[in-house]
């Protein structure tokens, strides 16, 4: 379980953005509250759910000059001291110059076992303050499990899908069947 | 959404546990990354799920010395600016003088919509933080499911659903999940 153990030790956006420069370019560091994090190599399990994910999403956001990419990281300016890369985002508009996306439209973590309380905890508490999203989907890797976070209003309202149910899109005109995300895996 | 903003204003447990004092009796808060949260008032639904494991968790726990509690806070070593207010505490030993433990031996929560994040994030990694918790257990309002977290599993999840039985072997028994959800309906 990773802990934010340093308070003072706290870098903002800037900062980590001059700090990862440097860093070779195989490693994949996030910013979360205020620490540089280093990504483990994911699971084939984890790989496999984030490309059936990113092939459905991508087919449903194409003809609509969206598209679903891996690998972005998410900045808000609400908050300067995180720059977390979720597995899938779904973005629109012109292409970004760099890898750091201010406006997406969707974001979906899938679940690692030893990632589970930060995803659903702080992260997600820091996508909610990106106006531009709209879907938050949390995507469990060790059970055929799916969670929808809809912004309504002011809030978020949140719906739990298992293996018959289907991830409705109207944002992109389109649905994803949980069956195809877990396409190729028995459990 | 409860979210920390100021990071200078940060209380620490002692500072806070002077601020709530003098706060109505009524009130109820938590410390949560050094900010003092005031907690709502919870539905019925939520009541009668941390009633229906209050009674289990009881009867197993007096056998052994030890006791099933509402409304207790929290404090760690490790962390001096969290106190959170777990639904449901199991603790051991002599009752504990003030309302607030630092030994306990398993600890419940039941999932608010508004208090997710809080519940299934911080609040979890700092109770990952005391020696003496074994058991963890998430329970969803809206669905019958129960995440188990334990300390000798490595604090991984494993989910538990409606037809299940929780182990609770510090406790030498277990929750049935049909229990728990008793006159709950989805």
């Amino acid at each position: 379980m990773a802990l934010a153990v340093k308070r003072d030790a706290g870098m903002n956006v800037p900062a980590f953005r001059l700090w990862v420069e440097g860093r070779p370019e195989h490693e994949r560091w996030e910013l979360l509250d205020g620490e540089p994090v280093l990504m483990a190599p994911p699971r084939e399990r984890h790989q496999r759910i984030v490309m059936n994910l990113a092939g459905r999403l991508d087919a449903l956001a194409e003809p609509r000059g969206c598209r679903a990419m891996p690998g972005l990281a998410i900045l808000s300016d609400a908050m300067d001291d995180f720059a977390p890369i979720p597995d899938v985002v779904v973005r629109c508009g012109p292409p970004l110059p760099d890898g750091y996306a201010t406006d997406p439209l969707l974001v979906a973590e899938v679940l690692s076992p030893s990632t589970v309380s930060l995803d659903r905890g702080r992260k997600f508490d820091f996508y909610r303050t990106v106006p531009s999203l709209k879907v938050l989907l949390i995507v469990y890797s060790d059970e055929t499990r799916v969670e929808l976070w809809r912004r309504e209003a002011e809030d978020w309202s949140g719906t739990a899908l298992s293996l018959d149910g289907t991830v409705a899109l109207p944002e992109l005109d389109g649905a994803v069947p949980v069956r195809d995300i877990y396409r190729g895996l028995t459990s | 959404m409860a979210l920390a903003v100021k990071r200078d204003a940060r209380m620490n447990v002692a500072a806070y546990r002077r601020w709530v004092e003098p706060r109505p009796d009524e009130e109820r808060w938590e410390l949560l990354d050094g900010v003092p949260v005031l907690m709502a008032p919870p539905s019925a639904r939520h009541q009668r799920i941390v009633t229906n494991l209050i009674k289990r968790l009881d009867n197993l726990a007096e056998p052994r010395g030890c006791g099933a509690y509402p409304g207790l806070a929290i404090l760690s070593d490790a962390m001096d600016d969290y106190a959170p207010y777990p639904d449901v505490v199991v603790h051991c030993g002599p009752m504990p003088p003030t309302g607030f433990v630092d030994d306990p031996l398993v600890i419940v929560e039941v999932l608010s919509p508004g208090t997710m994040t809080n519940d299934r994030g911080h609040k979890l990694a700092f109770y990952a933080t005391m020696p003496s918790l074994q058991t963890l257990l998430i329970v969803y309002q809206n669905e019958a499911r129960i995440e188990v977290w334990r300390c000798d599993a490595g604090w991984i999840m494993q989910p538990v659903g409606a037809d299940e039985v929780v182990d609770l072997p510090e406790l030498g028994g277990t929750l049935p999940v049909a229990e728990i959800y008793d006159r709950v309906t989805f």
